[in-house]
């Protein structure tokens, strides 16, 4: 099977890797240098998306928004271009559902199933091959695409025939897990304003109810002086106005959600639009006015390291 | 064989007696007329008779009230001998008077340390249930054995109040687990997602949490996850937020959690299991009931 993969940046460059070797492999993207790399790896440069597309059966993407997945797929030279009945276009693109199924509405036209991808987890398991992929859509062309999709992960999911549900599910994924983030570096400060140690707590949320993904990794990451996560504040501030975006055209109320947002907000607007999530860790800190680690904890977890 | 004097109300203090009396004598004092179950446990009157010749007392008490109203007027605890003048909590009281009460109550031959124990459901137990003890390292060993019959899972926070503090840590992040798991898999329903389906994948994802752990499964098959009450919940979240306003931390999430749990418990009643809670999601979000097709 013929794969062509377009968008080689930090997520797609790492889930793309693992189609090296496995697959006929052509890329597409604006860097130049991304590009190349792969180049050096075995994988063919493609000079349009329209060519990678001819090239290719299964046609991957993964773009920084859904406006750039429009631009790719019906602007000049776009996928659309390459594409004849009988090939597959699979989104990884955390994407916004419905227009994902406005694009599949489109591609259907000329016998084309497009169905989405997206990916949930740390970059370490997108590189590790460990990331869930969440599709859905038509499941003929999901079984068709599905060992590609296995050769970038083993774990994959398939929720339903509709369109856009994998990225919905992603959403909903991404608020679950900023919300419980930031809920619980907020109480952890008030313990840390208590006199609680860190350490403690740690043990404490995880024995318990309370324990959540961000107990069981960002908190001992925290207390060990080394960094849990690796994402742009700015996009994690996009996914989670998309998620508010769903709910609101559903008309559910949001509310932690709504005050998740906000704290994330602020603290883009604190630290300016190249901040990491992880420094939301240090906006947490000077909102309670507190420090999760004693600066002397801290020099002895460096020491140790 | 030890004997333990426990006072108490409701089901957390009736699960502590069950658990104590496998291995300890037990007599115990219902503070709420009825609600203290315990079959092999002795019935006592008035809190004197409860701590003459007990070892040692534990309070488990749901009403802030009743327990305060003990704690003030400890005379009741001088009917035992000088040595079992150790009194355990492990009712859920403000750290900070914790801390005072133990200073205070230390200077009448009464040490009184903080072991409040969270669970969500003492069916489950020990799963996800542990004790933080809040009292001296000395202190604990000579009363681990008797923690350890209720609970296996024994956490030292640090000196008298630090229990309490830790519970309401836990509690205020176990609340939010929960309330962000309905609001959010509400959203995902609306559009689209089956419960079935957002049960597998987050929980195997990042938005895991414990509540979706337990939840989400739980309304697919139309089981139940907890037997602790609405009530119970915003009276820890109230003390939660009083203590985060006290020492100037903001919790934006878990104040907003406190006013969601009183609203919730305005509506449905303090009684009911904290279950009852997706049903707020269900009529908010326009969502059918679950089995209603």
């Amino acid at each position: 099977m013929r794969v062509g993969y377009i968008g080689l940046g930090a997520m797609g460059g790492a889930l793309a890797r693992h189609l090296i070797g496995k697959f006929p492999l052509s890329v597409f993207d604006l860097n130049r240098k991304a590009v190349d790399a792969f180049v050096e790896l075995g994988a063919t440069a493609a000079a349009t998306p329209a060519e990678l597309a001819r090239n290719s059966e299964v046609v991957l993407l993964c773009l920084p928004r859904s406006s750039d997945v429009e631009a790719v797929l019906f602007g000049a030279d776009g996928v659309a271009q390459g594409l004849s009945s009988g090939k597959i276009v699979v989104d990884q693109t955390s994407g916004v559902p419905a227009q994902t199924r406005e694009f599949a509405r489109q591609l259907e036209e000329v016998g084309v199933p497009l169905f989405d991808a997206p990916v949930s987890g740390a970059m370490a398991t997108a590189i590790a091959g460990t990331i869930s992929i969440i599709a859905s859509g038509p499941h003929k062309a999901f079984q068709t695409a599905l060992p590609v999709l296995q050769s970038i992960s083993p774990n994959v999911f398939h929720c339903g025939e509709r369109v856009g549900n994998g990225q919905t599910m992603k959403t909903v994924n991404n608020m679950m897990n900023v919300s419980c983030r930031l809920a619980t570096l907020e109480v952890v400060a008030m313990g840390r304003k208590f006199g609680l140690p860190l350490e403690v707590m740690t043990e404490a949320i995880n024995a318990t109810t309370a324990r959540n993904y961000t107990s069981q990794g960002m908190l001992p990451a925290i207390a060990q002086g080394r960094k849990s996560t690796k994402f742009w504040l700015a996009l994690q501030v996009k996914d989670i106005h998309q998620a508010i975006g769903l709910a609101a055209e559903q008309r559910v109320p949001m509310p932690i959600g709504g005050a998740a947002r906000s704290i994330l907000q602020i603290g883009l607007n604190s630290l300016g639009k190249d901040a990491e999530l992880e420094q939301m860790i240090g906006v947490i800190e000077s909102m309670a006015d507190t420090k999760f680690v004693d600066a002397a904890t801290n020099v002895k977890s460096l020491e140790a390291k | 064989m030890t004997t333990i004097g426990l006072a108490g109300s409701g089901e957390l203090a009736s699960f502590v007696a069950r658990q104590l009396a496998k291995s300890h004598i037990v007599r115990v004092l219902d503070t709420n007329n009825g609600s203290l179950n315990c079959d092999g446990a002795e019935p006592v009157d008035n809190a004197t008779d409860l701590a003459k010749d007990a070892d040692l007392v534990v309070l488990c008490i749901d009403s802030d009230e009743v327990r305060e109203a003990l704690l003030r007027s400890p005379d009741w605890l001088k009917a035992g001998s000088a040595k079992n003048r150790v009194l355990i909590d492990m009712s859920q009281g403000d750290p900070d008077d914790t801390r005072s009460l133990a200073k205070d109550l230390s200077e009448v031959g009464i040490t009184f340390v903080d072991a409040p124990l969270h669970t969500e459901n003492t069916e489950e137990a020990p799963d996800a249930t542990a004790i933080f003890f809040g009292g001296s390292e000395t202190v604990l060993q000579s009363v681990r054995s008797v923690l350890e019959a209720v609970c296996p899972k024994v956490i030292h926070c640090g000196e008298a109040g630090s229990g309490h503090a830790m519970r309401l840590v836990v509690a205020a992040i176990a609340a939010c687990n929960r309330l962000i798991t309905y609001e959010c898999a509400a959203m995902g329903a609306r559009n689209g997602l089956t419960i079935a389906d957002m049960a597998v994948v987050l929980n195997k994802s990042s938005g895991y949490n414990s509540a979706s752990a337990r939840v989400l499964p739980a309304l697919t098959a139309n089981t139940q996850t907890a037997n602790v009450t609405l009530g119970g919940w915003a009276n820890d979240l109230r003390k939660a937020s009083a203590l985060g306003m006290r020492y100037g931390a903001p919790m934006l999430i878990a104040t907003m959690a406190r006013s969601t749990l009183d609203a919730a418990s305005n509506r449905l009643g303090e009684s009911v299991s904290v279950d009852r809670l997706a049903q707020i999601w269900e009529l908010d979000s326009g969502l059918p009931a679950p089995g209603a097709g």
